[in-house]
């Protein structure tokens, strides 16, 4: 699929990952981005809730007019710690 | 016994008030010291290293860190050290530190670290300055490794910390396309140099958890998108307690 007379989906994908990565409202190197049925997926895992909803405004602010954006971005949840390796 | 906590990538941010301290409330009760590796912040900026540190700040558990990219981001490197030193926190920047527990000596040599590939797919000095400017920062940090680690070899116990990833191991999970920026076996060359115990390292959030060496040197990606906790927890032999016995800088 052409997104533009220049933008293919591989340049699309590209264009979205170093936006989240160099924005510096964000810097986030992990998103995965997609593109499928004509939208643009945000996909793996951030933060915060402050952090995902700031990748979908990075997102945005590139993606060619008409592209849909779907944030699937979820919020990491830690428990406290592991059980312990014995390691000699 | 010595009883290790560590966790790599913590991404701290200005959101993350309150959010890292609870993880660590029984700490002390579970290890004898908590090891950072790397990529402690997520811009690397001035206000976030205070919002760390006071995460860190008041844990009665001696915490040694090494940086990791994302906290040499805004080039704030010297300043940042400082506010995690004025809370206690050993900054380990091709240095060591070592901690008595009872009879025993835990020795821990630490560095970010830098990327190159691994062995047989990696980069070389040579060619463009900028190449060779960027394989040299990564030799220079195996060295300084090298160095950290032998002025250790004394102690029972000896761990490199690092950000970046010695081994291929731990990354599985990563596409095979970024291998390059994720690490280098320069650091396990060293690491195996001096027959270390442990290495531990972050940096690698979609990487497998273990892995090993060449020479046989467990190998323990502790990233927090990996290892799903506050930390992770080692344990070697067995002792009580521990107390700073010194601290030093290699000249690698």
């Amino acid at each position: 699929m052409e997104y533009g007379p220049t933008l293919h989906k591989s340049y699309l994908v590209a264009r979205v990952r170093e936006a989240l990565a160099e924005d510096p409202r964000l810097n986030e190197l992990d998103i995965q981005v997609t593109v499928a049925a004509g939208k643009v997926f945000l996909l793996g895992e951030v933060a915060s809730q402050e952090r995902r909803r700031q990748a979908a405004i990075v997102a945005a602010e590139v993606l060619p007019e008409g592209i849909g954006l779907v944030n699937n971005l979820h919020v990491a949840r830690y428990t406290e710690s592991s059980d312990v390796e014995e390691l000699r | 016994m010595i009883r290790i906590a560590a966790a790599g990538d913590l991404h701290v941010g200005l959101d993350s008030v309150g959010c890292y301290s609870p993880l660590l409330a029984h700490l002390h009760e579970r290890a004898d010291v908590l090891l950072l590796a790397g990529d402690l912040t997520q811009h690397g900026s001035i206000d976030e290293f205070h919002v760390l540190a006071k995460e860190l700040a008041g844990l009665h558990t001696p915490v040694a860190a090494v940086f990791g990219n994302h906290d040499y981001h805004q080039g704030h490197e010297t300043r940042n050290r400082e506010i995690l030193e004025s809370v206690g926190v050993r900054v380990l920047e091709g240095e060591y530190m070592v901690l008595r527990m009872g009879e025993e000596r835990l020795g821990v040599a630490g560095i970010k670290g830098f990327c190159g590939g691994y062995a047989g797919a990696c980069g070389a000095e040579f060619g463009e300055p900028e190449m060779k400017s960027f394989i040299r920062t990564t030799k220079e940090d195996a060295e300084s490794l090298r160095i950290a680690l032998d002025a250790i070899s004394g102690c029972d116990v000896r761990v490199a910390l690092t950000h970046y990833s010695p081994i291929k191991g731990t990354l599985v999970g990563e596409k095979l396309e970024i291998y390059p920026f994720l690490g280098s076996y320069l650091l396990a060359e060293a690491i195996d140099g001096a027959k270390a115990d442990l290495a531990l390292h972050g940096h690698s959030h979609k990487g497998t958890d273990q892995g090993v060496t060449p020479g046989g040197v467990p190998v323990r990606n502790v990233a927090m998108p990996v290892i799903r906790t506050g930390y992770q927890l080692f344990s070697f032999g067995s002792a009580p307690s521990p107390s700073v016995e010194s601290m030093g800088e290699s000249t690698g």
